[in-house]
């Protein structure tokens, strides 16, 4: 089920409505509960099973692990974890790539192999939910956070629909508390979830399918190599897309959440105003960014193991990262790339210590503009559908394919410079500050018609309902 | 790599919620909203559009699945001029049957076609509407309407459901011209040469009413400028459209005789129709795709029968406001034209089908139930 969609507001309200009924909290838990599967098997109802899966396999092996005392013990159950959510996630997500890449590695050893058709659907959010129950059986086996007593608190926390398919990566510690203690949601904060929701769809509809996903489409769809100009253009329309898409679905979870009476992390923080590659990463899809430092890098031995070490940690980390995002090389060299700016960035820290960014606003502007132009050009192998695509797109950017052809109408370069400096502009001036912040500052007539006016253009936006993209990670 | 052993940043237990007067933020953010949705409705109004069902996979779905509940249903297979040009209630009136409309707009029934010779159960009767420049190709605008359907997912089947109530009274629900982005792409500006120009792209042609029927929309019939540019995204290209390569006709000829051969093998049938066209997009067609090419060996090579508008009378002389669709009072008239025509032919061939669309009795050779 879409957030963007007729179904979903006609859920939301009957699952408010219920919500709100003088029911005790146990019951009122059954129905988010209950609500949260329907929303689920709305999609694909036999892939509800592959959710019951990965939250039974998750609530055993963390009672278990939690109070086994022996270390072999507790290292196979919790490989029994890995191995099971991980397990889900090859077959489901990898099963096709590690195919057909096999057949190409016995291709170039001279082996003919043709690899069995693997036409098998992925279950919408594997990715975030597999990662969830794993973060809460590695909680369990690090004995950073004890399990969850109640089953009904643990699966709750496992399919809460707001952040079901495509996030926030929620830390066992951060929701299954707030399912202990019945909620009452005053009406400010029910308002301020719906203002929240709407932000949310307002960035998805309007910014990320009206006006931006065309041109980004255009360009990366095209027959011919684009012109340079276009080139730019359909890249920063995407930089802006996944943005807006993105954050646009965790701000509207995030609202969900809180007509419901409970709180989420943010995920974004305004990441194009970023200053460098580390800013970045604590300001874009944090979730899955502290996901990975937490049980990826510092496990393997973060910057604690020596300089060498360090940079190797590094790479693995933004490889697997981009790995998680999709079953194409793309997204390895995409995570590649960035895990290549980190490595960098920190190496310059080393041997500049003593040259610090001067605080004159001139160059920390230049330095976030370096930084979203790195950025996109990473963008393009996340965004193009091949390693040869990417290329020549890349190629076409700095001048360098021989022919190229006009793509985007006058109309579409219009509205991608005019929303991607808007966005530049917003993400800058607001990379130290919090949306709540600002609004709490500005008149509540204006607020209200901000509010009014998102909701309009939603309407007359008339999004035909498309996907999420994180929907296809 | 942010360095920190710490789970992710502790979420606050409640978030912080901006102090404002919520309840007076959201009663003026209400009620401003609906009073910009009143006027956007009133204004779309005042333009001339009024309420039409969104042209969806969702709603061909419900049709199509009326195959499957039929058996042998009759159905009507094509693109736009399909879709304008047959009026469902005059079918029904005509040959007691209704007429399960599957057409698409700027598609080729190809694809359609074989969906429903693969279809095991389907023993009906299929009209495919012959639009010449996309029926020798395989795909078009909406061609993903099928797997659409195939793949609906119960939200998706919902969202249809709770949208069709709202098409049914709101006339700015028009999915064509008014949504904010299609009214920004329909100013006129220059262009780079070799970029697509949005401005030329076809605007609303169309309503659509129950069960996917279309008539022409009212005010592209009277208004001049609507016209001009509905006849200028026509002609956009014309000229530099070669003739259709004799690898595509062939390949068009080899899939139809095979859907044709298999839906006729479990007693149903297949007759083509070639609606009328008029001015520049007759020559266009004539030129590029020329009967004797295309729509000759389409009927000799599948033995299916087919009615070209050229050869009755009773086909000629429609108003076709922009060159190429039946203005909407023409649609029934047309219709009452092209039934006989389809009664008689059917009669000829020795096909039951004749009977089945209501043929009166003894008028062909053939036992009226006969498989």
């Amino acid at each position: 089920m879409l957030f963007n969609s007729l179904t979903f507001v006609v859920f939301f309200a009957v699952v408010v409505l219920v919500h709100n009924l003088p029911l005790p909290w146990r019951v009122k838990k059954l129905n988010l509960l209950v609500a949260s599967y329907l929303f689920y098997a709305a999609w694909n109802p036999p892939f509800v099973v592959l959710l019951w899966i990965s939250t039974v396999l998750d609530w055993y092996v963390a009672r278990a692990v939690y109070s086994e005392q022996r270390l072999s013990r507790r290292r196979l159950l919790l490989a029994i974890s890995v191995v099971g959510n991980l397990g889900l996630l090859g077959f489901f997500k990898y099963g096709d790539f590690l195919l057909h890449n096999w057949a190409g590695l016995m291709a170039l050893l001279g082996v003919q192999y043709v690899p069995p058709a693997w036409d098998i659907v992925l279950p919408v959010g594997i990715s975030f939910y597999t990662f969830q129950t794993m973060a809460y059986s590695l909680d369990a086996y690090l004995r950073r956070a004890p399990p969850a007593s109640s089953f009904l608190d643990y699966a709750l926390f496992v399919t809460f629909f707001p952040q079901l398919v495509a996030g926030p990566i929620v830390r066992p510690a951060d929701l299954v508390p707030q399912f202990a203690e019945p909620k009452r949601t005053p009406a400010n904060q029910f308002l301020w979830g719906l203002g929240l929701m709407t932000l949310g769809l307002f960035e998805k509809t309007v910014i990320a399918d009206g006006a931006l996903s065309p041109a980004a489409d255009a360009v990366y769809g095209a027959k011919d190599t684009p012109a340079a100009v276009d080139a730019w253009l359909g890249t920063l329309a995407f930089s802006g897309q996944i943005f807006s898409d993105f954050a646009g679905y965790s701000t509207t979870a995030i609202g969900c959440s809180l007509c419901l009476g409970f709180s989420l992390t943010d995920n974004f923080r305004f990441p194009y105003g970023a200053i460098g590659f580390s800013d970045f990463w604590r300001r874009w899809h944090i979730s899955l960014s502290t996901w990975l430092r937490d049980y990826l890098y510092v496990p393997l031995g973060g910057n604690r193991k020596g300089n060498r070490r360090t940079y190797v940690n590094l790479m693995t980390t933004m490889l697997l990262g981009g790995l998680w995002h999709g079953a194409n090389w793309t997204f390895v060299v995409w995570g590649g790339l960035h895990g290549l700016y980190l490595a960098v960035e920190r190496w310059l820290r080393e041997r500049f210590t003593h040259l610090k960014l001067p605080p004159r606003a001139g160059f920390r502007l230049g330095a976030a503009l370096l930084t979203y132009l790195l950025v996109n050009i990473a963008w393009v192998f996340f965004r193009a559908e091949d390693m040869t695509s990417a290329w020549r797109l890349l190629r076409s950017m700095f001048g360098l394919h021989p022919e190229v052809k006009a793509v985007l109408p006058t109309v579409y370069i219009i509205e991608v410079v005019t929303v991607i400096a808007a966005m530049w502009i917003i993400h800058w001036t607001m990379r130290d500050r919090r949306v709540e912040d600002l609004v709490a500052k500005t008149p509540w007539w204006v607020v209200g018609t901000v509010w009014a006016a998102m909701v309009f253009l939603i309407i007359i936006t008339q999004d035909e309902g498309h996907a999420f993209i994180y929907f296809q990670f | 790599m942010p360095s920190s052993t710490s789970s992710s940043d502790a979420v606050p237990d409640a978030r912080a919620i901006p102090l404002l007067p919520w309840k007076r933020v959201g009663l003026l953010a209400l009620v401003l909203a609906l009073a910009g949705a009143v006027l956007w409705e009133w204004n779309a109004r005042r333009l001339g559009y009024t309420p039409s069902y969104a042209d969806t996979a969702g709603l061909w779905a419900i049709e199509r699945r009326k195959v499957d509940l039929l058996g042998d249903p009759i159905v009507a297979v094509g693109a736009s001029r399909t879709f304008f040009d047959l009026d469902l209630a005059v079918w029904q009136e005509l040959t007691g049957r209704p007429l399960l409309q599957l057409s698409i707009v700027g598609t080729s029934p190809r694809r359609f076609l074989t969906d429903l010779a693969d279809e095991p159960k389907f023993h009906g009767l299929v009209i495919v509407g012959v639009e010449p420049d996309l029926f020798v190709r395989e795909g078009g605008f909406r061609a993903h309407f099928l797997d659409d359907a195939r793949k609906e997912t119960p939200s998706e089947w919902l969202g249809q459901q709770l949208a069709m109530p709202l098409e049914r009274r709101l006339a700015f629900l028009n999915k064509d011209d008014l949504p904010l982005f299609a009214l920004l792409r329909h100013m006129k500006l220059r262009n780079r040469k070799d970029a697509n120009d949005p401005y030329l792209e076809v605007w609303n042609l169309n309503n659509i009413y129950e069960h996917r029927q279309s008539y022409m929309w009212e005010r592209i019939e009277r208004d001049r400028w609507l016209l001009q540019h509905a006849t200028m995204a026509w002609a956009d290209g014309m000229d530099e459209t070669p003739i259709v390569p004799d690898s595509l006709v062939d390949a068009m000829i080899k899939a139809n005789k095979r859907d044709v051969a298999k839906i006729q093998a479990r007693g149903g049938d297949v007759v083509y129709v070639r609606w009328p066209s008029t001015d520049k997009y007759l020559s266009f067609e004539n030129r590029t795709v020329p009967r004797e090419r295309v729509w000759d060996p389409l009927l000799r090579e599948t033995g299916a029968i087919g009615i070209h508008f050229e050869d009755h009378p009773s086909l000629q002389g429609y108003d076709l406001p922009e060159w190429s669709h039946l203005a909407a009072a023409e649609t029934p008239r047309f219709t009452r034209a092209l039934v006989p025509l389809l009664q008689q032919a059917l009669c000829a061939q020795h096909s039951p089908w004749a009977y089945r669309i209501g043929a009166p009795a003894g008028t062909c050779n053939v036992p009226e139930g006969a498989p």
